[in-house]
């Protein structure tokens, strides 16, 4: 790292210790988990059997049973009609009975139409049960080894599989509502597979738990198949720390977070390139629709995603590094082709906003389409990576968002509870979208999206496709044709700030405290209530003030130093204008940007006579607006560590303070001035000479042939005399403007 | 070790944080356990009230009849109004009560699930939601309020329901009748927890056109305690006759009839047209 990056970082960490400070409260974290590993990888993807049942489950009203199978097709029913009687002799009423009675790998429990609530599981713990001693989440729920499962299966799940070994679960039903288990909001999980290697679920429903309906945790092998799972706290579907998974023909909806959650997926591929042998979850044909987010993927690791809907949500997809305790962080090799993610423009923030979400989960009425997010996130948006690297986003159709189509930002390390300095800036590179439809659905019609492309700008060897529409920034690093090969690549440390200013107020979401931020439009801020705008409007004001005092102080004969600031107050106006939510994908920022650079390059020239060094400084400060509007707008400036508003914020805080003492200081005139009647007052109540010729101020004049004329040696109204020819480097000089008239005069 | 966290794993928000990148700067030197950045979700409190009791007792579809507290039950107003191209709009008004179309065939959970519509006694027709529509003809309407799992909430042993008489003929083409139909002309029975559910009970429509009985003549069969409405319609000027019970309604011509009684004999009952001499149906009370 060369000394400068490492300034740079040093500069970085400071900014962030500061935002860190605002941004640490006092944390709970979502959902805790005993500590678990990543299986070692030796197992396979589980293979459905077909033959007879090994157990069977079904209830004993014929009567209802009758009703349910009477419009299956003839042979499906007739097999349910003979598996219910060998059910009557020799099955079990409730689930957890049958995966009780599992006494070797490799069996089959068939589960036949009904509604299966497992009163049994239902009883609140008691006895030992009751008195477990384990951490308590900060939710109240205890953090329960795996011996504590086992010793109480039914204090958090309603149905519990603990080790069991290719044990397959199939509803018998025609469709995958005919068998549904309800937990009626009544325990965390649904259905639990817990080191139950080789597990395969087919053909029924889960529904209605305070955390996730069916979770499978540290699996080598596991199937979801045609399943459906609905109205959950958080998740549909959870998949932890497993490996050698198959989700296909599935369906979530109604959940806080996401429908699906492949949740550190084995880690299989870290360290290398695009090229990997395998993926550790494979998703193909389910459906994710009416949750926070359709699919989310905190260390979702070599997942391949493919072929699936994610619609209706706040947002398609998400994965991303900014939550503790997952193995395989930082999120990395998620692979998504072929998918179709649109119209993910739900908002359920309101639900927050008006008390909804703080009633207790069965009152919330999420089978009538409440949702609660339980994070903050951007609604509208296809595909959220918060921190993640190698992924691969290609040949998807990702349209009608109201926000953006992809969204990428880094998530520094520390966020996800890892100290070490070398990790700080390991997200979000390598990230490559190509190939994909962007704003047009499958048939062709187009349904935009209002942005293709938000990314905060940080990170090396991300790329986009060069038809990308509406994007910020509006200059994106291209994607070749191969994988690998990016044009116009960038490596930065930080995103843009204001972008960050952005997600630092909009990460002040509690749903408990039920807190929307105020200034982030994620939760239906709009105009000036946006930051982003405020900050805009902030900045112009203060800019405006100074520049016009300085202006009128210092340049007031100028002609040119008042055109150019007239261009900056119009560009400071066009400034806070593109701030707008609607703007800022548009040329307007950048030609903002443009008009404030020609001022400050303007003004700086202008100044040069006066104050060579504020001069300068002010010259400098206008080159980095120019290329901060050319980096925006026309090619992301490579090899530069920060972006250019970076250091253009940086300098622009000591020009005004710099400004505001030039413009504002009274000091005695420095140089000669040559009026021709000595004696009355100084020029500065006299306008300058139509036809003046000479453009630079006096201050420069004063070594010219012209003003070393015998009036040089007069000075006139200065309090106190000053050397006449030295002006030029007086730190301030009140009567710069009056001198070009008075050289004309001489 | 630190623990493993699952799920935020969604949706990341957190973007956020991003800047804050360093914040390094504290932790390097603590080093402490991981912790979250992220803000607590919701509560995760688990349900453990009940849904009520499960009773023997079935309604005539065969759903069993789930009781709750009458403190707790949900209440049903419906009313009827004539529709201008015919048959009723009726619109319900529900207490303690949400339609939860969406989780039809689930567990039956306190306050929610749909309404079941039985025209003259027969079940036709489900409501998931306040509004409806009934085609002319009926005579009566109960709505019965029903669990996602078909159950029929009930209170004090009878079903959740209230009856409206579908009176006058539902216009069928309306003839203009401004005054009638800004009001409701059928007056909205209500009978919100209803308490005693089978008011009209069963109800039997006959029409007798010259010496035929439509539908032909066959039996009824009553459990004994059981509550039937006769509602007959002649073309002439008549009287029907219950044998046994010993009741009699009056029959103009072309205006329905309405006969009520609660089965409490058991037997077999012929229903018969005093002048005319026809047979209408039997009742067979068990």
């Amino acid at each position: 790292m060369s000394w400068t990056r490492r300034i740079v970082l040093a500069f970085s960490v400071v900014l962030a210790a500061l935002a860190g400070a605002l941004l640490t409260a006092p944390g709970a974290q979502a959902h805790e988990e005993r500590p678990v590993t990543f299986p070692d990888g030796s197992g396979t993807v589980p293979q459905p059997r077909s033959g007879e049942p090994d157990l069977l489950v079904c209830k004993t009203d014929r009567a209802d049973f009758a009703r349910r199978i009477s419009a299956f097709p003839a042979p499906v029913k007739a097999r349910n009609l003979a598996l219910l009687d060998r059910c009557a002799r020799e099955g079990y009423r409730h689930l957890q009975e049958a995966v009780d009675a599992v006494d070797r790998p490799g069996m089959t429990i068939a589960v036949l139409p009904g509604l299966y609530e497992e009163e049994p599981s239902l009883p609140k713990p008691t006895g030992a049960c009751a008195a477990l001693k384990a951490p308590n989440s900060s939710f109240g729920y205890q953090i329960l080894s795996y011996e504590q499962q086992r010793q109480c299966p039914h204090n958090q799940n309603l149905v519990a599989i603990l080790g069991k070994k290719n044990l397959q679960i199939e509803g018998t039903g025609a469709s995958r509502l005919d068998v549904v288990f309800d937990a009626k909001y009544q325990k965390l999980n649904g259905i639990r597979a817990d080191q139950s290697d080789g597990v395969y679920f087919r053909n029924f429903t889960a529904q209605r738990t305070t955390f996730n309906s069916l979770y499978v945790l540290a699996a080598d092998g596991f199937v979801i198949d045609d399943v459906l799972t609905r109205w959950n706290d958080e998740y549909g579907f959870l998949t932890f720390a497993s490996d050698h998974g198959l989700y296909k023909n599935c369906e979530s909806y109604g959940n806080g977070d996401s429908g699906i959650y492949p949740g550190s997926a084995s880690n299989i591929n870290d360290g290398r390139g695009y090229d990997v042998p395998r993926y550790s979850i494979e998703i193909t044909g389910c459906r994710s629709h009416h949750n926070m987010v359709g699919y989310s993927g905190t260390a979702g690791d070599s997942v391949w995603v493919h072929d699936n809907e994610f619609d209706h949500n706040m947002g398609g997809a998400s994965m991303d590094s900014a939550f503790p305790g997952h193995p395989g962080l930082p999120q990395n090799h998620a692979r998504f082709e072929r998918n179709l993610i649109h119209d993910n423009n739900q908002n359920y923030y309101p639900y927050v906003a008006d008390g909804t979400c703080a009633k207790p989960p069965v009152e919330r009425g999420y089978e009538r389409g409440v949702v609660c997010p339980q994070i903050s996130m951007p609604p509208g948006t296809g595909i959220i990576t918060a921190g993640g690297n190698w992924n691969l986003y290609e040949d998807n159709w990702v349209y009608g968002h109201q926000r953006a189509a992809f969204y990428l930002n880094a998530v520094p390390a520390f966020i996800r509870g890892e100290s070490a300095w070398a990790k700080q800036f390991d997200t979000s590179h390598h990230n490559r979208y190509a190939g994909n439809h962007l704003g047009v659905d499958r048939a062709g019609n187009s349904r935009p999206n209002r942005t293709d492309v938000w990314w905060d700008g940080q990170g090396s060897g991300n790329c986009w496709q060069s038809d990308a529409g509406a994007a910020s920034p509006g200059a994106l690093p291209g994607c070749g044709e191969r994988r690998g090969d990016v044009s116009g690549d960038t490596d930065r440390l930080v995103g843009e700030p204001v972008k960050l200013a952005q997600l630092l107020v909009c990460a002040d979401y509690n749903v408990q405290a039920r807190r929307l931020p105020a200034g982030c439009d994620w939760y239906g801020a709009r105009g000036l209530q946006r930051v982003e705008t405020q900050l805009a409007l902030g900045s112009a004001l203060v800019l405006a003030l100074t520049g016009t005092a300085l202006w009128w102080r210092r340049l007031r004969g100028h002609r040119l130093a008042g055109l150019a600031t007239l261009a900056g107050l119009v560009g400071l106006t066009l400034d806070v204008v593109g701030s707008t939510l609607a703007l800022t994908p548009t040329a307007v920022p950048a030609l903002a940007l443009l008009l404030m650079g020609a001022w400050w390059t303007l003004v700086g020239l202008a100044l040069r006579p006066t104050r060579p060094v504020f001069a300068w400084t002010t010259v400098a400060l206008g080159a980095l607006t120019l290329l901060d509007a050319f980096d925006k707008a026309v090619l992301m400036v490579p090899g530069i560590p920060l972006s250019p508003a970076w250091f253009r914020l940086l300098l622009g805080v000591v020009w005004v303070l710099w400004a505001v003492i030039a413009a504002g200081t009274r000091t005695p005139p420095t140089t000669p001035t040559p009026v021709p009647t000595p004696g009355t007052d100084s020029a500065p109540a006299t306008a300058p000479e139509p036809g003046e010729p000479e453009l630079t101020p006096a201050g420069e004049a004063a070594p010219t042939p012209a003003s070393t004329s015998a009036s040089a040696s007069e000075p006139t109204s200065a309090p106190t005399s000053a050397p006449t020819s030295a002006s030029a480097s007086a730190p301030t000089s009140a009567s710069a403007e009056a001198r070009p008239h008075e050289e004309g005069a001489a | 070790m630190t623990r493993a966290t699952h799920p935020r794993g969604a949706a990341t928000p957190l973007l956020s944080l991003v800047l804050v990148l360093a914040a390094a700067l504290p932790l390097a030197g603590c080093g402490g356990p991981a912790t979250t950045h992220h803000k607590p979700g919701t509560t995760h409190e688990e349900a453990s009230g009940s849904s009520g009791t499960l009773l023997p007792a079935r309604d005539e579809s065969g759903h069993r009849l789930r009781e709750v507290p009458a403190a707790t039950a949900p209440t049903v107003r419906v009313e009827a109004r004539p529709d201008t191209e015919g048959g009723w709009n009726i619109h319900l008004t529900v207490e303690r009560f949400r339609f939860t179309p969406d989780s039809t065939g689930g567990a039956a959970l306190p306050g929610r699930g749909h309404a079941r519509l039985l025209t003259d006694g027969r079940e036709t027709a489900r409501l998931y939601g306040d509004w409806g529509h009934v085609p002319p003809g009926a005579r009566t309407l109960t709505v019965r309020l029903h669990a996602d799992d078909h159950t029929v909430w009930a209170v004090a042993g009878a079903p959740v329901q209230a009856t409206v008489r579908l009176d006058g003929a539902p216009a069928a083409p309306p003839s203009p009748r401004p005054s009638d139909t800004a009001t409701a002309p059928a007056p909205a029975t209500t009978a919100p927890p209803s308490p005693r559910p089978t008011e009209t009970g069963r109800t039997v429509t006959l029409t007798i056109a010259g010496k035929t009985v439509e539908p032909p003549p066959s039996r009824i069969e009553l459990k004994k305690g059981e509550r039937l409405t006769l509602r007959v319609t002649g073309d002439r000027a008549d009287t029907v006759h219950v044998h046994g019970y010993d009741r009699e309604v009056p029959l103009s011509p072309g205006v329905p009839a309405a006969l009520t009684l609660t089965a409490d004999r058991t037997g077999l009952f012929e229903v018969e047209t005093h002048e005319s001499g026809l047979l209408l149906t039997q009742l067979v009370v068990r």
